[in-house]
């Protein structure tokens, strides 16, 4: 479903990836670690299409589509999510509004008519409960005034209203107590289906108690330079990130 | 005979051969603009035109050393560097200014014929004189004051410490007073200057401090007004920040009670210029008025350069028949982009006859920023007080232990130890906290 | 970067909506002001002598006042020679019905969108039209009358209300109180009266469309609103004009009155011709909008949505001199192209526990500039007095500008006064944020705004509020990028 080739890209004349390739197929969940600086976020940020990242060569496609060709929005009306590494404040638009604007602007992109008021609150409750968020929280202002945790849970409660393909997670779990990674992590695993795949992006192993991937792939210099399972990321724990960097150290 | 007249009869006994071009504009400029009243925008809640005698004397009064010299010398902390100043007239005999490689540190008049293309290159260049009453008064008259210069790289860690007597015998005496500090790039330095009436009389002056603060170069600048009853004092300090380089400001005014009227009129001018990207600015300021005092603190801070931040903290406290003014500025030309400025103003009014006029502006011409400003006055916060009362504290204490608390934050910015420690003390003393 | 330019090139293209005018047969007093125009204009409307006087009196405190130039706007002087200072319809009888109505003004309406038709009436608008300076139709006013509310003309008032007049009219804004204001007192065209007596709740929201046609006319509408004690009643005023190359002045005062524990609801929304891409052209506002809580626990709020005119200069505010009374202060005001606003209000804390509140939410978009300009007095005798201003501004494009000036001047110490302002711009991550939910930049934009302004939207009636969201969107179409 994804398919990422030899993509370079740059920001503010620097590269930070470089001869990127993956390969995601439906209902995989693939994580990516590695050291800071290595340009985890910058893969995330790059395909969900923020601009400022100017790619230089290199293809991506999503669903037999041509992502780099389209803009940010459209991106998100196909079905690629991205959840925040820091969401941000919405002053005066409550989440219940975004979410209804969003949804509705995918619906219209499907073809279908407006979700009329009644599903709309039904779908809500819905989702909510698998972040253990309560309605409460959709009145008030995105964002504004939730703490670390909260806003990590509002981001995957705007993943399950969106009903995304394509999942990309970046650092969700930084930051986040014990509890708060726990109810994201399931979330996460509820939303998984066959034809939904993820990409988590993290520094820590801890969230890959929660999440169970199928891949594993440790980032440095831009690139992918290992990639395994799940014993990949203990390994990591145990060891830290000096080895990737001494095997690698060509690459900086 | 008019203000203006009397001034320029004046006029004719001032000369100083270096900057004599520079000083007639600014006499120019000052015959243009006056002395303002309150119709202008810039001094309406003081009207300094009422407030000023109606004869005002240019020439320095006498500069006897007196009792109150002395003994105010005396209690002073042993700092490093002291220049001492008496109605504008330097005193070398009561200064200690001891070698410093890379520091020069001289009375202006020295300057003006031993350093002479620094001050031709600063002098006056900081000001806005064409718009500014007082300093362009102050730029074409001012006789003598203190001159400081950091040479690139050099880090000056004692404080130097300029106290200005006023002591007028002469009640019409308006005394010009000026600093000029120029720190070039990678210095740093901190300042302090102390404006003491040391008298029982009225005294009227009118200080001017410039600040050239090179890149990646660091001031931190410290205005005590400590003794200001029977004072009308005008200061406008004025600073220019290179790239990278960083400016501090605090300004603390008590008007503490000596005669049972306090009589100060004190006027702060306060601009801080962010010519160079990266540079950043503090302005903050702390005001006890009492009895009738007036107490007008008047800031810009001007965003000329992408990249900068700014902060500004003003607390005020206002008792008896006390006025506050308060007018902050913040100013973001076109092309300071991804500007940070913020700034908060404070007043507690503890009497019904104190009243405080407060301005806080934000003039933004550019998109890419982020401003905000704060101003709130009010009184102390009763479930406070009634906490510390519930703890057995009586009424009185624990409204000083909440004024401490709340005045002590502005205090806590100054960053040079021992000044910030002098100044701890003086306020403890004023709040009669012990602690 | 570049993106940003063309979307905002775009909105500076969206041309006004609203531009065309109507062709009536008017008839106009002689170009310039003298005391002769002061006579002609008291005479066409058969006022009576005291009145005459009283706009005399005005007329001659102009003569010596000065143009005001403290505002943070520039604009050429204005020639008051050259300005025709009254405008009626010739023909004038008696109308009856709407049917009665002129049609050509009828289509006019019609193409405003202001809604005119039974089905509207049935909603509950009475609504008293004012088509250069004279009043062409009111209705509902029967069913006002049984609950003793009288809604007319001003015109009508001081013919049939005089001692309501007498004792009101100048109350709160003297004919002396500011330049424009004098020349409003002088010669006023015509605008509205509402007096709700004692105890009565205004069963409907009450409402004026203004409208100004004539080429060269001046505008000086007056409006007084009385509301007795205990009584209530919410007032809408809304405006469009018609696109015109010369610049017009429109200088109205509206004057409030309540007693005790009465409250009056005064909501605007503006978009008068503000002027083509180049700023050539426009309608000069400069308004004097003042509301008195006379009596104790009575109540004042102004809302605005101000999205037009060249230049605006108003500051609806509130004499909280009855104890315990409650003024506020809600405004969105957008500029747009070369568009100058200096506006706000003052908040003038009188009687004891007095409270009052600010929300203003500046947006700056194109080249204008966008002035808050705010005052909050608490006199020496307004004991527990309680202000609470906020203040935004959001830029959006590099070429406009936003300031904000407040002036608080307490002096009572049990005062409590707190000021908040930002200043900040629709940011990249922000839109990014949204599209990468789906939404495009429009989409994004607009919802950004209403969220922004969303403390003020919600304080409007609910036609106002749509109509409200509906000229902001017009406003700032396809905005940032």
């Amino acid at each position: 479903m994804l398919s990422i080739k030899n993509l370079n890209v740059g920001i503010a004349e620097k590269q930070i990836l470089r001869d990127f390739n993956l390969e995601i197929k439906p209902g995989e969940i693939h994580a990516i670690m590695g050291p800071n600086g290595t340009g985890k976020s910058t893969l995330a940020s790059t395909l969900a299409g923020k601009e400022d990242y100017e790619v230089l060569s290199g293809e991506v496609s999503f669903n037999g589509k041509n992502l780099l060709e389209m803009s940010a929005d459209e991106r998100a009306r196909e079905g690629v999510f991205l959840a925040f590494q820091y969401p941000v404040e919405i002053p005066g638009v409550s989440t219940t509004n975004f979410m209804k604007a969003a949804v509705n602007a995918k619906r219209k992109h499907n073809g279908l008519e407006p979700m009329d008021a009644k599903d709309f609150l039904k779908l809500m409750k819905e989702k909510l409960a698998l972040v253990e968020m309560n309605k409460e929280f959709t009145s008030r202002s995105i964002n504004e005034g939730f703490s670390g945790g909260e806003k990590k849970r509002n981001e995957i409660f705007q993943m399950a209203m969106l009903e995304p393909t394509l999942c990309l997670l970046d650092e969700t779990d930084s930051g986040l107590d014990i509890d708060a990674l726990r109810i994201v992590a399931n979330g996460v695993n509820q939303l998984k289906n066959k034809d939904r795949s993820f990409l988590i992006i993290t520094h820590y192993q801890r969230l890959l108690n929660y999440i169970v991937p199928d891949y594993v792939h440790v980032m440095y210099g831009g690139k992918i330079v290992k990639s395994g399972g799940k014993e990949l990321a203990l390994k990591l724990e145990e060891q830290g990130y000096d080895w990737i960097k001494e095997e690698n150290s060509e690459l900086v | 005979m008019s203000l203006i007249e009397n001034i320029e009869k004046q006029f004719a006994n001032v000369s100083n051969a270096n900057v004599v071009e520079l000083r007639k504009s600014a006499f120019t400029a000052f015959e243009k603009l006056g002395i303002p009243s309150s119709r202008h925008e810039e001094w309406k809640y003081t009207n300094i035109k009422t407030k000023l005698n109606e004869r005002l004397s240019l020439t320095p009064a006498d500069s006897q050393v007196n009792a109150a010299v002395k003994n105010y010398i005396a209690s002073l902390p042993p700092y490093a560097f002291r220049i001492i100043f008496l109605n504008g007239v330097f005193h070398p005999e009561l200064s200690i200014v001891p070698d410093t490689k890379g520091l020069t540190v001289c009375s202006l008049k020295e300057a003006f014929s031993s350093h002479t293309t620094l001050v031709e290159k600063h002098f006056g260049k900081l000001v806005n004189y064409n718009e500014e009453h007082f300093a362009a008064l102050n730029t074409a008259f001012v006789n003598d004051g203190a001159f400081i210069h950091v040479q690139r790289n050099v880090a000056v860690n004692e404080p130097i410490y300029i106290q200005y007597f006023f002591t007028a015998s002469d009640v019409n005496a308006f005394t010009q007073t000026r600093s000029l500090a120029i720190v070039e790039e990678g210095s740093s330095i901190q300042i302090a200057e102390d404006f003491r009436n040391a008298s029982n009389i009225n005294v009227q002056y009118n200080h001017v401090s410039e600040v050239y603060v090179g890149k990646n170069a660091s001031i931190d600048i410290v205005k005590l007004q400590l003794e200001v009853s029977n004072s009308i004092g005008i200061h406008t300090l004025e600073s220019q920040v290179e790239r990278d380089g960083r400016f501090s400001a605090s300004t603390i005014t008590f008007s503490s009670p000596n005669t049972g009227t306090s009589n100060a009129v004190i006027r702060n001018n306060a601009t801080a210029r962010l010519i160079g990207e990266n540079a950043h600015a503090d302005l903050n300021g702390l005001y006890f008025g009492k009895e009738n005092a007036h107490i007008d603190n008047h800031i810009l801070v001007d965003h000329v350069a992408p990249n900068c931040t700014s902060n500004q903290l003003y607390k005020g406290v206002l008792n008896d028949e006390s006025t506050g003014v308060f007018n902050g500025k913040i100013f973001v030309r076109q092309d300071a982009q991804k500007t940070n400025a913020f700034q908060s103003s404070k007043a507690l009014l503890l009497s019904n006859d104190a009243s405080i006029n407060s301005k806080p502006q934000l003039e933004i011409f550019a998109d890419d920023v982020k401003c905000s400003h704060g101003a709130a006055v009010g009184q102390l916060d009763e479930n406070a007080l009634f906490y510390l009362r519930a703890r057995g504290i009586t009424k009185e204490e624990a409204t000083q232990i909440l004024t401490y608390a709340f005045a002590h934050e502005v205090i806590d910015h100054v960053h040079s130890k021992p000044i910030r420690q002098f100044l701890c003390d003086k306020l403890k003393d004023e709040l009669k906290v012990n602690f | 970067m570049a993106e940003n330019d063309k979307i905002i090139d775009e909105v500076v293209a969206n041309d006004y909506k609203y531009g065309f005018t109507t062709n009536i047969e008017q008839e106009f007093a002689a170009v310039g002001l003298s005391e002769d125009t002061v006579r002609f204009i008291s005479a066409k409307k058969n006022e009576p002598e005291w009145m005459l006087e009283w706009r005399l009196k005005a007329y001659k405190a102009w003569l010596k006042m000065e143009q005001p130039k403290w505002q943070n706007v520039h604009f050429p002087n204005i020639d008051f020679q050259s300005i025709i200072y009254y405008a009626a319809q010739k023909k004038k009888k008696v109308i009856n019905s709407l049917d009665d109505v002129d049609p050509e003004i009828r289509a006019t309406y019609d193409k405003l969108g202001i809604p005119i038709q039974e089905q509207k009436l049935l909603a509950g608008v009475a609504v008293d039209y004012v088509m250069d300076s004279e009043s062409v139709i009111t209705t509902f006013r029967e069913s006002l009358k049984e609950k003793g509310i009288i809604f007319c003309s001003i015109s009508e008032a001081i013919r049939e209300q005089p001692e309501l007049v007498k004792q009101y009219l100048g109350s709160v804004v003297p004919q002396r109180d500011n330049y424009y204001a004098a020349l409003n007192s002088a010669v006023f065209s015509d605008g509205s009266f509402v007096f709700i007596p004692k105890g009565v709740r205004c069963p409907m929201e009450l409402s004026t469309y203004f409208r100004i046609n004539a080429e060269n006319t001046g505008q000086f509408e007056r409006t007084l609103i009385i509301a007795e004690e205990g009584s209530y009643v919410s007032y809408l005023e809304g405006c469009t004009a018609p696109m015109r190359d010369e610049n017009q002045l429109h200088a109205a005062v509206v004057e409030l009155v309540t007693l005790d524990n009465a409250e009056i609801k005064y909501s605007t929304v503006q978009n008068w011709y503000p002027g083509d891409k180049e700023g050539k052209g426009g309608i000069y506002n400069f308004v004097t909008k003042r509301g008195m809580c006379k009596g104790k626990n009575s109540k004042i709020s102004w809302t605005q949505v101000e999205t037009g005119s060249a230049i605006t200069w108003k500051y609806p505010s509130c004499i909280l001199k009855g104890d315990n009374s409650i003024g506020e202060f809600y405004s969105v005001a957008v500029t747009n192209n070369y568009q100058q606003a200096d506006t706000g209000t003052k908040m003038i804390h009188i009687g004891k526990n007095t409270k009052s509140r600010i929300v203003s939410k500046g947006i700056s978009a194109g080249k204008s500039q966008n002035s808050y300009r705010g005052q909050v007095q608490v006199h020496k005798t307004a004991d527990n007095a309680y202000n609470s201003s906020q203040c935004d501004s959001l830029l959006i494009g590099d070429k406009c500008g936003a300031h904000t000036f407040p002036y608080l001047e307490i002096k009572n110490m049990t005062g409590k006064v707190e000021h908040e302002a930002t200043t900040s711009k629709i940011g990249e991550d922000l839109l990014f944020y949204c599209n990468q939910r789906g939404l495009t930049n429009e989409e994004a934009v607009s919802m950004i705004i209403n969220g922004y302004c969303k403390e003020v939207f919600k304080q409007l009636p609910m036609e106002f509020m749509v109509e409200a969201q509906k000229l902001l969107s017009i406003s700032l179409e396809g905005s940032v990028g």
